[in-house]
């Protein structure tokens, strides 16, 4: 297919391939980072070339500028393209029935951004003073030319703003396409979890990227044509502006990321528990409700990132209330997923596995965020390690891992070969074990009081203990490194050899899976099949008795001889109405 | 010498699934937009409520005189998106029209421009020395005159496409939503940061 091909399917293997890129440039830089804190001063290995003057050992300006490029690369241009760029532009209109999405040119357009975006991202790091550096988030006055004057911080700026534009359009594509473009039949009742998550996680995309995108706009102005909206003190002529503006602008954006980026994966894990255990997924409507629920309230939490910068205890109790109640809805989703795992039949394939993991990794990182979204925990483990390893667990290896259900899931319908599941278990398995011992090293750093960006840790007398504990945390993330040539070896071998995946390798009844071949035609679906059914239409007692097999298509008719069965799917979720109306969801073993 | 304009037919050419379903991401997208402006009207409340906000040495109706070209503009774009042009004749109007309104949306630009040469050159009002009032008064004034270049363009190639033979009234009801947009939040820029 042509690089300017407007198809969904063409735009996200794009997506796919940039984000796969990046998230090895970052994962990379999150290495070096890891070999400074574990080996302070030393030369890093293979580095040389790059770093000459100090034979390959990061200087202070370098590790700043590693630590930023790490975390703007991951969020901005791995982890969300992959989750949105790559799995939502193809998952997403095949699961609604729809033939495409309702803006194909402006989902290449929102590609081309995003390239745009990533070339001057890999164009900072050769410009004099080297790359962005000063922190993901950018805060002024380091931000600003008084502190931070090369020309990368600026290219990287507009690499943002680039990102902000191609989220926000490809945000509103989805949005509309749910909106407007579903397949009869499609109900709002009967969408796959997985287009739930991305549906809100756009609403979100769509609302809060633009204050990211005025924001980085202020910022741009103050580098380059000298105004002074976030520059204060010394630096500032005829009285400045305020670098917490930007703070406050960045955090209505930058919590809400946090949602945009777990949502989707939620979406995943709700669908994938449930195919995977062979069961409806239990309490369908609560699980969309718990989502909408989290996504309204992700817009009204985000001061608790700005508890320590001097508001108001009255603010500081409000938000953290607010902060605080989030966890409620979050619950009874997790509850659900647990509630479907029991006593079902549950398969333990690699998306499974993967869903299984980021489960585990988002509750840690979950429950672990409770001591920050409370002012008086918050205060002392602000800006130390604790902080970091929260929003690892959470946004990096929930997310992480839920791309990878989503990419074993989906690959044979990609590319029409399915992965080794041997090589995608270990994977999976090692990735989620490793992931835990990085960031639970982090968390345990952190909670002995280890400062997030210190250049040499243990220069301060109080930290000179915790060093065996880094060199054990960064050990964890070399092996989580190594863990990833897995995936590499698995992607090329199977691109070449893999063995052709059927129609619907996993038998479930979603659409891509039941109306479409693998990998599906331009256009998708010819005729747009009629639904009937939920997503999760698993183990229905009828299904097994007509057709012998624990699962039927959304848009799969029983044959005659169940005309005389019970109806499905009057609840819209997937479960059968047995006896009396009565909803039975039971498992087959 | 005047060339023909083909003409319209009496029906919109595009569906009315395809005009609805485009109907709604312009608005929802400019919905969603208005956060962009929202969040710049955040920023100069804050400096506002910091200290006392000076008068800008520009007089007001100098500051004014480019709005109203947008508002007119505003109004007449609607006009012509919600009126019935059609054969050649409605064409040939329609073009009119839009020639017009293309006049006030650079109108409007140009207008700006004028208006901040006048503070830059005439009145001394300089970036940086005049501190986050002067970076507010050029830098909102700059990000809105964008949005409103950006509407004017899509209003030049909905002429242009008219001119071939295109219909191309569907895109103008969205054109003329994106005018209002820009026209509703000069009315914001000019409250939150020209009126002292």
């Amino acid at each position: 297919m042509s690089l300017f091909s407007s198809d969904h399917k063409a735009v996200a293997r794009g997506y796919l391939w940039g984000g796969l890129g990046f998230l090895l440039l970052g994962g990379l830089l999150a290495l070096i980072i890891r070999w400074q804190w574990a080996w302070p001063g030393q030369p890093v290995p293979g580095l040389a070339w790059a770093l000459p003057e100090s034979r390959g050992a990061l200087t202070p300006p370098a590790y700043t500028a590693v630590f930023t490029m790490h975390g703007l690369i991951m969020i901005f241009f791995a982890v969300t393209p992959l989750l949105f760029g790559a799995l939502g532009h193809f998952v997403l209109p095949l699961a609604i029935g729809a033939r495409g999405l309702a803006f194909p040119r402006l989902s290449v357009l929102g590609f081309g951004l995003y390239a745009l975006g990533g070339a001057l991202v890999l164009a900072s790091f050769v410009v004099r003073l080297g790359p962005a550096s000063a922190g993901w988030t950018a805060y002024p006055p380091l931000s600003t030319p008084a502190f931070t004057p090369g020309l990368g911080q600026t290219l990287v700026t507009v690499a943002v703003l680039c990102a902000a534009a191609s989220a926000f359009l490809y945000g509103l594509n989805f949005v509309v396409t749910v909106v407007r473009c579903r397949a009869p039949g499609m109900t709002w009742g009967r969408l796959p979890l997985t287009v739930w998550g991305l549906f809100f996680a756009s609403v979100l995309n769509v609302l809060f990227v633009p204050v990211l995108a005025a924001a980085t706009s202020l910022l741009l102005m103050d580098r380059l044509l000298g105004t002074q909206f976030f520059i204060a003190g010394a630096a500032a002529v005829g009285g400045g502006g305020d670098p917490v503006v930007y703070q406050h602008l960045f955090w209505l954006f930058g919590h809400p990321e946090v949602y945009i980026l777990i949502l989707p994966a939620w979406g995943m894990v709700g669908d994938f528990v449930a195919f995977f255990s062979r069961k409806p997924a239990h309490g369908y409507r609560l699980t969309a409700g718990a989502m909408g629920t989290v996504t309204a309230l992700s817009g009204l939490v985000y001061a608790h990132h700005l508890f320590t910068s001097g508001m108001s205890p009255l603010l500081g109790r409000t938000f953290m209330v607010l902060t605080l109640l989030i966890s409620l809805p979050a619950e009874v989703m997790y509850l659900n997923w647990l509630m479907t795992l029991w006593r079902g039949s549950v398969r333990l394939t690699a998306p499974m596995l993967a869903a299984l993991g980021s489960m585990g990794v988002f509750g840690l990182g979950g429950i672990t965020g409770l001591s920050l979204g409370a002012v008086a925990t918050d205060v002392p483990l602000h800006g130390t390690l604790w902080v970091v390893g929260h929003f690892h667990l959470t946004m990096g290896a929930a997310s992480f891992l839920a791309v990878f259900a989503g990419l074993y899931f989906w690959f044979p319908k990609m590319f029409g070969r399915a992965m080794h599941e041997g090589l995608a278990k270990a994977h999976v398995v090692s990735s989620a074990v490793l992931f835990v011992g990085v960031f639970g090293g982090q968390l345990a750093a952190g909670y002995a009081g280890q400062l997030r960006r210190l250049y040499d840790p243990y220069q301060y007398t109080y930290l000179k203990h915790l060093l065996p504990l880094n060199q054990w945390t960064s050990a964890c993330a070399f092996l989580l490194g190594a863990a990833q040539v897995l995936f590499v070896v698995n992607l090329v071998w199977t691109l070449r050899r893999g063995r052709v995946a059927g129609p619907n390798p996993w038998k479930v009844g979603t659409l891509e899976w039941t109306c479409a071949p693998s990998p599906p035609p331009a256009g998708n679906y010819d005729p747009v099949p009629v639904v009937l059914r939920g997503p999760h239409a698993l183990s229905q007692p009828e299904v097994l008795e007509v057709l012998g097999k624990d699962w039927i298509g959304q848009a799969e008719t029983l044959p005659d001889a169940a005309v005389d069965a019970p109806a499905l799917d009057d609840t819209g979720d997937g479960r059968s109405l047995g006896v009396g109306g009565v909803a039975t969801s039971g498992g087959v073993a | 010498m005047k060339t023909p304009v083909p003409g319209l037919p009496l029906a919109s050419s595009v569906s009315h699934e395809e005009s609805a379903t485009r109907w709604l991401g312009t608005v929802l997208g400019l919905a969603a937009w208005t956060m962009f402006f929202v969040s710049l009207f955040f920023a100069v409340g804050w400096y506002r409520m910091r200290e006392p906000w000076p008068p800008l040495p520009v007089h007001l109706l100098v500051l004014a005189m480019p709005g109203l070209s947008l508002i007119v503009g505003s109004v007449g774009l609607h006009r012509a998106a919600s009126s019935v042009f059609i054969g050649s004749d409605g064409a040939r109007r329609l073009l009119r029209v839009l020639k017009a309104i293309l006049v006030l949306g650079l109108g409007f630009v140009g207008g700006q421009a004028w208006m901040t040469h006048i503070a830059w050159w005439n009145h001394h009002l300089r970036i940086p020395d005049d501190g986050v009032p002067a970076s507010a008064f050029y830098g909102l004034t700059a990000l809105h005159a964008l949005h409103m270049l950006a509407v004017v363009t899509g209003v030049f190639v909905s002429a242009v496409r008219l001119r071939r033979g295109v219909d191309v009234r569907d895109a103008l009801r969205r054109h003329a939503l994106g005018w209002h947009f820009v026209t509703v939040m000069w009315l914001l820029l000019f409250a939150a940061v020209y009126l002292p």
